[in-house]
Protein backbone atom coordinates (compact mmCIF):
# COMPACT_ATOMS: atom_id res chain seq x y z
CA UNK A 1 0.00 0.00 0.00
CA UNK A 2 2.76 2.51 0.87
CA UNK A 3 4.31 1.77 -2.57
CA UNK A 4 0.98 2.65 -4.21
CA UNK A 5 1.05 5.50 -2.32
CA UNK A 6 4.32 6.88 -3.05
CA UNK A 7 4.71 5.85 -6.59
CA UNK A 8 1.31 7.73 -6.91
CA UNK A 9 3.02 10.60 -6.08
CA UNK A 10 5.18 10.36 -8.66
CA UNK A 11 8.63 10.89 -7.50
CA UNK A 12 10.43 9.63 -9.65
CA UNK A 13 13.39 8.19 -6.97
CA UNK A 14 10.89 7.39 -4.60
CA UNK A 15 9.16 5.00 -7.01
CA UNK A 16 11.80 2.42 -7.01
CA UNK A 17 13.48 3.09 -3.49
CA UNK A 18 9.96 2.36 -1.47
CA UNK A 19 9.00 -0.69 -3.37
CA UNK A 20 13.06 -1.79 -3.80
CA UNK A 21 15.17 -0.43 -1.43
CA UNK A 22 12.34 -0.75 1.65
CA UNK A 23 10.98 -3.57 0.40
CA UNK A 24 14.44 -5.18 0.43
CA UNK A 25 15.38 -4.23 3.86
CA UNK A 26 11.58 -4.72 4.88
CA UNK A 27 12.35 -8.44 4.24
CA UNK A 28 15.69 -8.64 6.23
CA UNK A 29 13.76 -7.22 9.42
CA UNK A 30 11.18 -9.19 8.95
CA UNK A 31 13.58 -12.42 9.50
CA UNK A 32 14.90 -9.95 12.36
CA UNK A 33 12.25 -8.11 14.71
CA UNK A 34 9.59 -10.45 13.62
CA UNK A 35 6.77 -8.95 10.92
CA UNK A 36 5.16 -6.20 13.59
CA UNK A 37 8.02 -4.48 13.89
CA UNK A 38 8.98 -4.55 10.32
CA UNK A 39 5.99 -3.33 9.37
CA UNK A 40 5.89 -0.77 11.93
CA UNK A 41 9.32 0.48 10.42
CA UNK A 42 8.33 0.09 6.68
CA UNK A 43 5.40 2.85 7.95
CA UNK A 44 7.92 5.17 9.39
CA UNK A 45 10.06 5.87 6.79
CA UNK A 46 6.92 6.24 4.32
CA UNK A 47 5.28 8.46 6.03
CA UNK A 48 8.46 10.49 7.22
CA UNK A 49 9.13 10.39 3.40
CA UNK A 50 5.96 11.95 2.81
CA UNK A 51 6.68 14.29 4.76
CA UNK A 52 9.99 15.20 3.15
CA UNK A 53 8.15 15.24 0.00
CA UNK A 54 5.67 17.41 0.83
CA UNK A 55 8.41 19.80 2.18
CA UNK A 56 9.53 19.99 -0.98
CA UNK A 57 6.18 20.49 -3.02
CA UNK A 58 4.25 22.38 -0.97
CA UNK A 59 6.40 24.99 0.70
CA UNK A 60 4.91 27.84 -1.01
CA UNK A 61 1.25 25.95 -0.49
CA UNK A 62 2.37 25.12 3.15
CA UNK A 63 3.85 28.89 3.96
CA UNK A 64 0.76 30.06 2.66
CA UNK A 65 -1.54 28.07 4.62
CA UNK A 66 0.14 28.97 7.77
CA UNK A 67 -0.17 32.74 6.86
CA UNK A 68 -3.39 32.24 5.95
CA UNK A 69 -3.92 31.14 9.56
CA UNK A 70 -2.08 33.69 11.19
CA UNK A 71 -4.09 36.88 9.28
CA UNK A 72 -6.89 35.27 10.49
CA UNK A 73 -6.29 35.06 13.51
CA UNK A 74 -4.58 38.32 13.77
CA UNK A 75 -8.00 39.82 12.29
CA UNK A 76 -10.08 38.12 14.58
CA UNK A 77 -7.46 39.48 17.35
CA UNK A 78 -7.88 43.07 15.76
CA UNK A 79 -11.71 43.68 15.54
CA UNK A 80 -12.42 42.22 18.38
CA UNK A 81 -16.83 43.60 18.10
CA UNK A 82 -16.89 42.72 14.50
CA UNK A 83 -15.76 39.37 14.68
CA UNK A 84 -17.42 38.56 17.94
CA UNK A 85 -20.57 39.66 15.85
CA UNK A 86 -19.71 37.46 12.66
CA UNK A 87 -18.91 34.21 14.73
CA UNK A 88 -21.93 34.70 17.36
CA UNK A 89 -24.11 35.25 13.90
CA UNK A 90 -22.78 31.90 12.62
CA UNK A 91 -22.98 30.18 15.63
CA UNK A 92 -26.54 30.95 15.95
CA UNK A 93 -27.43 30.49 12.39
CA UNK A 94 -26.01 26.99 12.50
CA UNK A 95 -27.54 26.24 15.77
CA UNK A 96 -30.88 27.28 14.70
CA UNK A 97 -30.41 25.44 10.84
CA UNK A 98 -29.49 22.07 13.15
CA UNK A 99 -32.45 22.36 15.03
CA UNK A 100 -35.08 23.13 12.15
CA UNK A 101 -33.43 20.17 10.51
CA UNK A 102 -33.42 17.87 13.56
CA UNK A 103 -37.74 18.73 14.06
CA UNK A 104 -37.79 18.49 10.30
CA UNK A 105 -36.61 14.62 10.64
CA UNK A 106 -38.32 14.26 13.80
CA UNK A 107 -41.41 15.04 11.78
CA UNK A 108 -40.58 13.22 8.73
CA UNK A 109 -39.85 10.09 10.87
CA UNK A 110 -43.54 9.66 11.98
CA UNK A 111 -45.02 6.01 11.86
CA UNK A 112 -42.23 4.56 9.51
CA UNK A 113 -40.81 2.79 12.40
CA UNK A 114 -43.73 0.06 11.35
CA UNK A 115 -43.05 -2.83 9.10
CA UNK A 116 -46.25 -2.25 7.21
CA UNK A 117 -45.66 1.38 6.87
CA UNK A 118 -46.90 1.71 3.18
CA UNK A 119 -50.10 -0.64 3.55
CA UNK A 120 -51.62 0.74 6.73
CA UNK A 121 -54.95 2.38 5.93
CA UNK A 122 -57.38 4.39 8.10
CA UNK A 123 -60.92 4.75 6.82
CA UNK A 124 -62.29 8.29 7.29
CA UNK A 125 -66.01 8.90 6.84
CA UNK A 126 -67.01 12.05 5.74
CA UNK A 127 -70.41 13.57 6.89
CA UNK A 128 -71.89 16.92 5.53
CA UNK A 129 -67.83 18.08 4.07
CA UNK A 130 -66.69 17.28 7.37
CA UNK A 131 -64.17 14.16 7.78
CA UNK A 132 -63.79 12.63 11.30
CA UNK A 133 -61.21 10.08 12.15
CA UNK A 134 -63.94 8.26 14.45
CA UNK A 135 -65.45 5.40 12.41
CA UNK A 136 -68.63 3.30 13.42
CA UNK A 137 -67.53 0.54 16.08
CA UNK A 138 -69.37 -1.66 13.66
CA UNK A 139 -67.49 -0.79 10.61
CA UNK A 140 -64.25 -3.23 11.25
CA UNK A 141 -65.93 -6.20 11.18
CA UNK A 142 -68.46 -6.01 7.76
CA UNK A 143 -65.18 -4.10 6.06
CA UNK A 144 -63.22 -6.88 6.42
CA UNK A 145 -65.71 -9.49 5.09
CA UNK A 146 -67.10 -7.70 2.10
CA UNK A 147 -63.08 -7.22 0.87
CA UNK A 148 -60.68 -9.83 -0.25
CA UNK A 149 -58.58 -6.71 -0.32
CA UNK A 150 -58.24 -6.68 3.66
CA UNK A 151 -55.59 -8.54 4.90
CA UNK A 152 -55.83 -7.32 8.83
CA UNK A 153 -58.01 -4.84 10.07
CA UNK A 154 -58.04 -3.24 13.71
CA UNK A 155 -60.12 -0.37 15.63
CA UNK A 156 -58.86 1.46 18.19
CA UNK A 157 -60.51 2.86 20.81
CA UNK A 158 -59.06 5.44 22.64
CA UNK A 159 -59.75 4.91 26.45
CA UNK A 160 -58.76 6.66 29.75
CA UNK A 161 -58.90 4.61 32.69
CA UNK A 162 -58.19 4.41 36.33
CA UNK A 163 -56.56 1.54 37.14
CA UNK A 164 -55.50 0.54 40.55
CA UNK A 165 -53.03 -2.36 42.06
CA UNK A 166 -52.27 -2.78 45.74
CA UNK A 167 -52.66 1.14 47.16
CA UNK A 168 -50.53 2.07 43.46
CA UNK A 169 -54.08 4.21 41.53
CA UNK A 170 -53.12 6.11 38.32
CA UNK A 171 -55.06 7.08 35.47
CA UNK A 172 -53.58 6.31 32.20
CA UNK A 173 -54.20 6.72 28.35
CA UNK A 174 -54.66 3.47 26.44
CA UNK A 175 -56.86 1.95 23.91
CA UNK A 176 -59.40 -1.02 23.46
CA UNK A 177 -57.57 -3.08 19.55
CA UNK A 178 -58.88 -5.78 18.18
CA UNK A 179 -56.81 -9.29 17.91
CA UNK A 180 -54.73 -8.38 14.66
CA UNK A 181 -53.41 -4.49 16.52
CA UNK A 182 -50.41 -6.41 17.32
CA UNK A 183 -49.49 -7.83 14.13
CA UNK A 184 -50.31 -4.92 12.11
CA UNK A 185 -48.44 -2.43 13.86
CA UNK A 186 -44.66 -2.88 14.90
CA UNK A 187 -45.00 -2.15 18.30
CA UNK A 188 -42.44 -5.02 19.61
CA UNK A 189 -43.42 -7.31 22.32
CA UNK A 190 -41.05 -7.46 25.52
CA UNK A 191 -42.76 -10.01 27.20
CA UNK A 192 -45.80 -12.50 25.74
CA UNK A 193 -46.74 -12.97 21.96
CA UNK A 194 -48.51 -11.00 19.65
CA UNK A 195 -51.11 -14.01 19.09
CA UNK A 196 -51.93 -15.04 22.39
CA UNK A 197 -52.24 -11.83 24.45
CA UNK A 198 -55.63 -11.37 24.02
CA UNK A 199 -56.73 -15.13 24.16
CA UNK A 200 -58.62 -14.28 27.31
CA UNK A 201 -60.98 -11.29 26.95
CA UNK A 202 -59.94 -9.78 30.51
CA UNK A 203 -56.24 -9.25 29.27
CA UNK A 204 -54.14 -6.28 29.23
CA UNK A 205 -51.18 -5.51 27.76
CA UNK A 206 -49.35 -2.61 29.33
CA UNK A 207 -46.19 -0.98 28.23
CA UNK A 208 -42.67 -0.88 29.76
CA UNK A 209 -43.20 2.04 31.47
CA UNK A 210 -46.52 1.48 32.94
CA UNK A 211 -45.74 -1.60 34.22
CA UNK A 212 -42.91 -0.55 36.09
CA UNK A 213 -45.18 2.21 37.84
CA UNK A 214 -47.45 -0.66 38.65
CA UNK A 215 -45.72 -3.32 39.71
CA UNK A 216 -41.99 -1.89 39.97
CA UNK A 217 -39.33 -4.66 39.12
CA UNK A 218 -41.79 -7.48 39.78
CA UNK A 219 -42.87 -9.73 36.92
CA UNK A 220 -46.35 -7.81 35.97
CA UNK A 221 -46.77 -11.15 33.50
CA UNK A 222 -50.53 -12.75 35.34
CA UNK A 223 -50.68 -10.04 37.88
CA UNK A 224 -54.32 -8.10 38.11
CA UNK A 225 -55.30 -5.14 37.82
CA UNK A 226 -58.86 -2.53 38.76
CA UNK A 227 -59.99 -0.91 35.85
CA UNK A 228 -62.28 1.87 37.01
CA UNK A 229 -63.20 0.15 40.14
CA UNK A 230 -65.55 -2.28 38.49
CA UNK A 231 -63.48 -4.89 35.98
CA UNK A 232 -60.30 -7.01 36.93
CA UNK A 233 -57.93 -7.55 34.19
CA UNK A 234 -55.01 -9.84 33.82
CA UNK A 235 -51.92 -8.67 32.79
CA UNK A 236 -50.73 -11.39 29.68
CA UNK A 237 -48.27 -8.74 28.24
CA UNK A 238 -45.59 -6.33 28.26
CA UNK A 239 -44.96 -3.62 25.24
CA UNK A 240 -41.64 -1.43 24.73
CA UNK A 241 -42.48 1.75 25.15
CA UNK A 242 -44.00 3.92 22.70
CA UNK A 243 -41.66 5.54 20.51
CA UNK A 244 -42.57 9.39 20.46
CA UNK A 245 -43.03 9.84 16.47
CA UNK A 246 -45.99 7.19 16.87
CA UNK A 247 -49.05 9.07 16.40
CA UNK A 248 -50.65 6.66 17.87
CA UNK A 249 -50.03 6.64 21.78
CA UNK A 250 -51.03 4.29 24.44
CA UNK A 251 -50.02 2.98 27.76
CA UNK A 252 -52.11 -0.12 27.79
CA UNK A 253 -54.24 -2.62 25.38
CA UNK A 254 -57.24 -4.14 26.19
CA UNK A 255 -59.38 -6.17 24.11
CA UNK A 256 -61.82 -5.02 21.74
CA UNK A 257 -64.60 -8.08 23.12
CA UNK A 258 -64.45 -6.12 26.40
CA UNK A 259 -67.20 -4.15 25.23
CA UNK A 260 -69.62 -6.61 24.40
CA UNK A 261 -72.34 -7.16 22.35
CA UNK A 262 -71.86 -3.92 21.04
CA UNK A 263 -68.76 -3.80 19.43
CA UNK A 264 -70.72 -5.52 16.45
CA UNK A 265 -73.87 -4.04 16.51
CA UNK A 266 -72.97 -0.17 16.97
CA UNK A 267 -73.11 1.93 14.46
CA UNK A 268 -71.77 5.51 16.20
CA UNK A 269 -69.19 6.67 15.45
CA UNK A 270 -66.12 5.77 18.16
CA UNK A 271 -63.21 3.77 17.02
CA UNK A 272 -60.18 4.68 14.40
CA UNK A 273 -60.63 1.75 12.02
CA UNK A 274 -57.10 0.96 10.37
CA UNK A 275 -57.12 -1.81 7.58
CA UNK A 276 -53.82 -3.28 6.19
CA UNK A 277 -54.51 -3.97 2.51
CA UNK A 278 -52.77 -6.17 0.32
CA UNK A 279 -49.70 -5.11 -1.69
CA UNK A 280 -51.23 -5.15 -5.28
CA UNK A 281 -54.36 -2.85 -4.50
CA UNK A 282 -55.04 -0.26 -7.00
CA UNK A 283 -56.07 2.35 -4.55
CA UNK A 284 -58.09 4.77 -6.38
CA UNK A 285 -60.08 1.49 -7.70
CA UNK A 286 -60.77 0.59 -3.89
CA UNK A 287 -61.33 3.99 -2.59
CA UNK A 288 -64.26 3.83 -4.92
CA UNK A 289 -65.27 0.58 -4.38
CA UNK A 290 -65.45 1.87 -0.34
CA UNK A 291 -67.09 5.33 -0.90
CA UNK A 292 -70.77 4.12 -0.16
CA UNK A 293 -70.05 1.37 2.47
CA UNK A 294 -71.65 2.97 5.41
CA UNK A 295 -74.78 3.85 3.74
CA UNK A 296 -75.07 0.31 2.39
CA UNK A 297 -74.91 -0.88 6.14
CA UNK A 298 -75.77 1.46 8.40
CA UNK A 299 -79.29 1.59 7.85
CA UNK A 300 -80.29 4.28 10.33
CA UNK A 301 -78.70 6.81 8.75
CA UNK A 302 -80.64 9.44 7.45
CA UNK A 303 -77.35 12.21 6.76
CA UNK A 304 -75.07 10.80 3.65
CA UNK A 305 -71.83 9.50 4.18
CA UNK A 306 -68.63 9.01 2.24
CA UNK A 307 -66.14 6.96 3.32
CA UNK A 308 -62.74 7.43 2.62
CA UNK A 309 -58.88 6.28 2.56
CA UNK A 310 -56.28 7.77 3.90
CA UNK A 311 -52.66 6.14 4.05
CA UNK A 312 -50.58 5.86 7.38
CA UNK A 313 -48.05 8.77 5.47
CA UNK A 314 -50.42 11.12 5.28
CA UNK A 315 -52.18 10.75 9.11
CA UNK A 316 -49.32 13.04 11.13
CA UNK A 317 -48.62 15.69 8.50
CA UNK A 318 -52.11 16.17 6.60
CA UNK A 319 -55.12 17.01 8.08
CA UNK A 320 -58.67 15.74 7.51
CA UNK A 321 -60.30 19.70 7.18
CA UNK A 322 -58.70 22.62 6.07
CA UNK A 323 -54.59 23.34 5.87
CA UNK A 324 -52.02 20.60 5.99
CA UNK A 325 -49.38 21.12 9.20
CA UNK A 326 -47.06 19.71 6.53
CA UNK A 327 -46.95 23.42 5.08
CA UNK A 328 -45.30 23.86 8.11
CA UNK A 329 -42.41 21.16 7.16
CA UNK A 330 -41.87 23.60 3.57
CA UNK A 331 -41.59 26.38 5.76
CA UNK A 332 -38.99 25.65 8.06
CA UNK A 333 -36.95 23.76 5.97
CA UNK A 334 -37.12 26.52 3.37
CA UNK A 335 -35.92 28.88 6.35
CA UNK A 336 -33.02 26.53 7.10
CA UNK A 337 -31.84 27.15 4.09
CA UNK A 338 -31.99 30.86 3.76
CA UNK A 339 -30.76 31.14 7.13
CA UNK A 340 -27.28 30.17 5.52
CA UNK A 341 -27.16 32.74 3.04
CA UNK A 342 -27.19 35.76 5.52
CA UNK A 343 -24.42 34.52 7.24
CA UNK A 344 -22.43 33.95 4.17
CA UNK A 345 -22.88 36.93 3.03
CA UNK A 346 -21.56 38.34 6.54
CA UNK A 347 -18.76 36.56 6.38
CA UNK A 348 -17.62 37.70 3.01
CA UNK A 349 -18.04 41.34 4.08
CA UNK A 350 -15.28 40.16 7.35
CA UNK A 351 -13.01 38.88 4.61
CA UNK A 352 -13.50 42.23 2.81
CA UNK A 353 -11.95 44.52 5.63
CA UNK A 354 -9.01 42.15 5.91
CA UNK A 355 -8.69 41.94 1.93
CA UNK A 356 -6.15 45.15 2.23
CA UNK A 357 -4.32 43.53 5.05
CA UNK A 358 -4.29 40.37 2.68
CA UNK A 359 -2.88 41.77 0.12
CA UNK A 360 -0.66 43.47 1.98
CA UNK A 361 0.80 40.29 3.79
CA UNK A 362 0.79 38.50 0.49
CA UNK A 363 3.23 40.47 -1.13
CA UNK A 364 5.91 40.08 2.19
CA UNK A 365 4.40 36.05 1.18
CA UNK A 366 5.85 35.78 -2.19
CA UNK A 367 9.13 37.43 -1.31
CA UNK A 368 9.37 35.05 1.71
CA UNK A 369 8.37 32.13 -0.06
CA UNK A 370 10.52 33.06 -2.93
CA UNK A 371 13.04 32.46 -0.85
CA UNK A 372 12.58 29.69 0.84
CA UNK A 373 11.96 28.18 -2.17
CA UNK A 374 15.70 29.09 -3.20
CA UNK A 375 17.28 28.11 0.13
CA UNK A 376 15.51 24.42 -0.38
CA UNK A 377 16.12 23.96 -4.21
CA UNK A 378 20.04 25.12 -3.78
CA UNK A 379 21.15 23.77 -0.99
CA UNK B 1 30.27 26.96 -5.47
CA UNK B 2 28.16 25.95 -2.26
CA UNK B 3 29.97 23.74 0.15
CA UNK B 4 28.54 20.02 0.66
CA UNK B 5 26.75 19.45 3.99
CA UNK B 6 27.58 16.82 6.42
CA UNK B 7 25.03 14.20 5.61
CA UNK B 8 25.93 15.04 1.79
CA UNK B 9 29.99 14.23 2.62
CA UNK B 10 28.45 11.48 4.48
CA UNK B 11 26.69 9.91 1.22
CA UNK B 12 29.71 10.37 -1.13
CA UNK B 13 31.92 8.98 1.28
CA UNK B 14 29.91 5.94 1.57
CA UNK B 15 29.52 5.47 -2.17
CA UNK B 16 33.33 5.74 -2.56
CA UNK B 17 33.85 3.08 0.23
CA UNK B 18 31.10 0.59 -1.27
CA UNK B 19 32.34 0.99 -4.83
CA UNK B 20 30.05 -1.17 -6.45
CA UNK B 21 27.85 -2.31 -4.48
CA UNK B 22 26.67 1.94 -3.68
CA UNK B 23 22.66 1.46 -3.80
CA UNK B 24 19.98 2.57 -1.24
CA UNK B 25 20.39 0.25 1.33
CA UNK B 26 23.82 -0.27 1.47
CA UNK B 27 24.37 3.47 1.74
CA UNK B 28 21.62 3.91 4.16
CA UNK B 29 22.85 1.55 6.79
CA UNK B 30 26.75 2.85 6.02
CA UNK B 31 25.82 5.99 7.34
CA UNK B 32 23.34 5.69 9.64
CA UNK B 33 26.54 3.42 11.32
CA UNK B 34 28.95 6.07 10.99
CA UNK B 35 26.86 8.82 12.22
CA UNK B 36 25.43 6.16 15.01
CA UNK B 37 22.02 7.91 14.06
CA UNK B 38 18.79 7.05 12.15
CA UNK B 39 18.78 7.99 8.75
CA UNK B 40 15.31 7.92 7.31
CA UNK B 41 14.96 6.91 3.22
CA UNK B 42 13.01 10.20 2.50
CA UNK B 43 16.16 11.96 3.76
CA UNK B 44 18.62 9.68 2.61
CA UNK B 45 17.14 10.63 -1.33
CA UNK B 46 15.84 14.31 -0.81
CA UNK B 47 19.84 14.28 -0.34
CA UNK B 48 20.26 12.05 -3.12
CA UNK B 49 18.27 13.89 -5.30
CA UNK B 50 20.58 17.10 -4.56
CA UNK B 51 23.41 15.53 -5.55
CA UNK B 52 22.03 14.13 -8.77
CA UNK B 53 20.71 18.02 -9.96
CA UNK B 54 24.26 18.91 -9.00
CA UNK B 55 25.80 16.41 -11.07
CA UNK B 56 28.09 15.25 -8.34
CA UNK B 57 26.78 11.39 -8.72
CA UNK B 58 25.27 9.44 -11.75
CA UNK B 59 23.02 6.21 -11.27
CA UNK B 60 22.39 3.16 -13.08
CA UNK B 61 20.01 0.67 -12.73
CA UNK B 62 20.85 -2.80 -11.88
CA UNK B 63 19.45 -5.97 -12.40
CA UNK B 64 15.62 -6.30 -11.59
CA UNK B 65 15.00 -9.40 -8.98
CA UNK B 66 11.79 -10.75 -7.73
CA UNK B 67 12.49 -10.21 -4.04
CA UNK B 68 12.28 -6.38 -4.44
CA UNK B 69 8.74 -6.32 -5.91
CA UNK B 70 10.13 -6.26 -9.49
CA UNK B 71 11.99 -2.79 -9.33
CA UNK B 72 15.87 -2.58 -10.43
CA UNK B 73 18.53 -1.35 -7.95
CA UNK B 74 19.74 1.75 -8.34
CA UNK B 75 23.61 2.04 -8.26
CA UNK B 76 25.30 5.66 -7.69
CA UNK B 77 28.70 6.12 -8.49
CA UNK B 78 30.63 9.48 -8.42
CA UNK B 79 31.03 12.10 -11.07
CA UNK B 80 34.54 13.97 -11.11
CA UNK B 81 33.00 16.37 -9.95
CA UNK B 82 31.71 14.81 -6.99
CA UNK B 83 35.00 13.74 -6.06
CA UNK B 84 36.19 17.57 -6.58
CA UNK B 85 33.81 18.86 -4.25
CA UNK B 86 34.33 15.69 -1.50
CA UNK B 87 37.79 17.05 -1.75
CA UNK B 88 37.05 20.57 -1.36
CA UNK B 89 35.20 20.27 1.82
CA UNK B 90 37.94 17.61 3.41
CA UNK B 91 40.43 20.67 2.23
CA UNK B 92 38.22 22.75 4.05
CA UNK B 93 37.67 21.01 7.03
CA UNK B 94 40.87 20.46 7.44
CA UNK B 95 41.47 24.06 7.11
CA UNK B 96 39.17 24.78 9.37
CA UNK B 97 41.16 22.56 12.21
CA UNK B 98 44.11 24.05 10.97
CA UNK B 99 43.36 27.81 11.59
CA UNK B 100 42.65 27.06 15.49
CA UNK B 101 45.69 24.16 15.94
CA UNK B 102 47.59 27.11 18.27
CA UNK B 103 44.55 26.65 20.49
CA UNK B 104 43.66 23.70 22.64
CA UNK B 105 40.17 22.33 22.27
CA UNK B 106 38.67 20.97 25.61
Amino acid sequence: MGQKLLSFLGHYEWKYFVSGDCGEEFKERVQENGRCRALLWYWEQVVYALAAYSKISTAVGGTMLKNYIKITWRNIKNNKIYSFINIMGLAVGMACCILILLWIQDELSFDKFHENYGDIYRTIPELQGTKYSSNPLALAGVFKEQYPEVRQISRFYQMFWLMKHGDKIYEERGALVDDDFLSMFTFPLIQGTPETVFASRDSIVLTERAAGKFFGTQDPIGKSLLVNNSAELIVTGVLKDVPLNSHLQFDFLASMRLMGAREHTSWSYEARTYALLEKDVSLPDFADKISGFVMEHDKRTKQKVVLHIQPLSKVHLYSLNGPDPVIYVYIFSTIAVKRTSPYRTSQTRSLDLSWNMIKEQNRKLFFISSLSLRSICIR
Amino acid sequence: MKELTLLEQMILAAIIALKEDAYGVSIRKRVEKLRGKKLMYGTLYNALDQLLRKEYVTKTKGTTSSERGGRPRIYYTLTSDGKNALRDSYNLQRAIWESISEFRLD
